[in-house]
């Protein structure tokens, strides 16, 4: 899952902020840092979505706004259903 | 001074002229325009039946004899219903007596007629002298239906200001409801000149609907260029002999414009903008897509327009003065906002769609339809639909679903040149993330492409 979450984003990254250097993945990335804007993180929840076949920010009651890749990864973990 | 009821125009037409071409008996102009309405003057009637010749004797019996008259939608039910209902405090309704809805009208107060029951031969007089009002349900796509309040006369604006009772006899076919804005337009535009009018059974296969506008030599034809695109891939549509064909209720595209032209070299082919609120708006007959800019610094058929904050404004001599209820439509000066967005491109301009569908990305808004010309414009796309689909980090994404012209395509194939050709040319924002394909698109009554739930 986490692999998955990690392949994804670099290929969002790729098509999404051309040219841009990728970050380090590391858990404690802050998404806000990462140089993915607002619309690169809705697809990346959507091409995950098309991966695991749930997008666990839909999924969950409370809304919830992870601050770092870490925090992003155990989301989608602690709400696979 | 009262003007003349609908069943008066339709008598200066040769009675033995066919008005009507059913599925069942043909329906003549003296049969048409014979029948009076046998209640009270001072009443307001719902009419509901699945027959377009029920409906025909019923409309024209009921102006000029009521205060108020409303075409019931055939398929309109539920809370769309009781809405309508609501709003138009019917007296009396004429409905078939197989329909499942006579309940919802009994418990709105209204008397439910069989058309036998609210009809009779000529009497002498309609007792009735105004004017009748006829509400027209809007489709409500995104709310519940209003009613719009309207006359004959700016109902059928256009239809009697060209009105010719003993022109030379055309057949014209019925795609849209009849109770519906565009349909009106057809329904007035045939019968007021003493054409035939061909009813169409809406629950038939499109070929076979087909088929029987052929069968009955129709050469007049009027459809949203959604279902003008479904017509060209139907085979039934190369026996059709059409001499004129008139799209309207969405932007005509280019392509469609182009390929009706090649199929259809004898037509002569026309694109209208109107909206339900407005009365007829505009008409453009040159096979280019938009409407002509000149069509803003002039007066054009009785219609004045004019472009304020990329939005279309019209203002007519006939606009429809309120929704039932007397809410006030258009400023002070009688400009109405149709809510329709508009591109101005050299000397054209373009209705890129409705601002009730925009979708907002992150505060971007994105055009639905915009976005849907693009992805057919690309020739592996048969039909697309495009919607919004929520996203917990831009509120909304935009989506498509999309018909292939070759079904059997590699999906991943067609995702990527779809992509890719939307990413040339669209923003950000606009292309679509969420691609689903689609064996079929559904089209709504009013003929507009839906997504399916």
């Amino acid at each position: 899952m986490r692999d998955t979450i990690d392949a994804a984003f670099l290929r969002v990254f790729e098509s999404h902020a051309e040219g841009k250097e990728p970050p380090a993945l590391t858990d404690d990335l802050i998404l806000l840092e990462s140089g993915l804007d607002s619309l690169g993180f809705a697809i990346l929840v959507v091409e995950l979505e098309e991966e695991l076949g749930f997008d666990p920010f839909t999924l969950s009651d409370e809304p919830y706004y992870p601050q770092t890749l870490g925090e992003f990864k155990d989301f989608y973990e602690a709400n696979t259903p | 001074m009262k003007p003349t009821p609908l069943n008066r125009l339709l008598g200066e037409v040769d009675p033995s002229r066919v008005a009507l071409i059913g599925t069942g008996a043909d329906l003549s102009y003296g049969e048409l325009s014979e029948a009076d309405w046998t209640g009270p003057a001072e009443a307001r009637v719902a009419v509901g039946s699945r027959d377009l010749a029920t409906m025909a004797r019923a409309l024209a019996a009921l102006d000029g004899a009521v205060t108020a008259l409303c075409a019931i939608p055939p398929q309109l039910d539920g809370d769309d219903l009781n809405a309508v209902l609501e709003q138009g405090e019917f007296d009396y309704a004429i409905v078939d007596e197989v329909d499942k809805r006579r309940s919802a009208f009994e418990a709105a107060g209204a008397v439910c007629l069989s058309s036998d029951e609210a009809l009779s031969e000529r009497v002498d007089e309609a007792a009735f002298d105004g004017a009748t009002r006829w509400l027209v349900p809007t489709s409500g796509t995104t709310a519940a239906p209003k009613l719009v309040v309207h006359t004959l006369e700016s109902l059928a604006r256009a239809a009697l200001a060209g009105r010719n009772p003993s022109a030379k006899p055309q057949v014209w076919g019925m795609l849209y409801d009849l109770t519906r804005f565009a349909g009106f337009q057809v329904f007035f535009q045939a019968l007021l000149s003493g054409h035939a009018l061909v009813g169409d059974t809406p629950d038939a296969p499109l070929g076979e609907r087909l088929g029987r506008f052929v069968d009955a030599g129709v050469t007049h034809l009027s459809a949203t260029p959604t279902l003008w695109r479904k017509i060209l891939m139907a085979p039934e549509h190369r026996d059709l002999t059409l001499k004129q064909i008139t799209l309207g209720g969405e932007a005509a595209d280019q392509p469609t414009l182009t390929a009706l032209a090649k199929a259809f070299p004898e037509a002569r082919i026309t694109h209208i903008f109107a909206s339900t609120e407005a009365g007829v708006g505009m008409a453009v007959s040159d096979g280019r897509a938009g409407f002509p800019l000149a069509y803003t610094q002039a007066e054009h058929g009785g219609v004045e327009i004019r472009i304020e904050d990329e939005r279309l404004q019209v203002r007519a001599v006939t606009s429809a003065s309120g929704y039932a209820g007397d809410r006030p439509l258009g400023d002070a000066q009688g400009w109405v906002d149709t809510g329709d967005l508009v591109r101005v491109e050299g000397d054209r301009f373009h209705i890129i769609g409705r601002e009730s569908g925009v979708i907002n990305v992150g505060g971007d808004k994105v055009v639905p339809d915009q976005v849907r010309a693009v992805l057919l414009e690309n020739p592996i796309v048969r039909e697309a639909v495009v919607y919004a689909k929520k996203s917990s980090f831009t509120g909304a994404l935009v989506a498509a679903d999309i018909a292939l012209r070759d079904p059997a395509m590699d999906a991943g194939e067609a995702r990527a040149a779809i992509k890719k050709h939307a990413a040339s040319r669209l923003s950000a924002t606009q292309i679509p993330r969420i691609l689903r394909f689609v064996s079929d698109i559904d089209v709504s009554s009013a003929g507009k492409a839906k997504p399916q739930s």
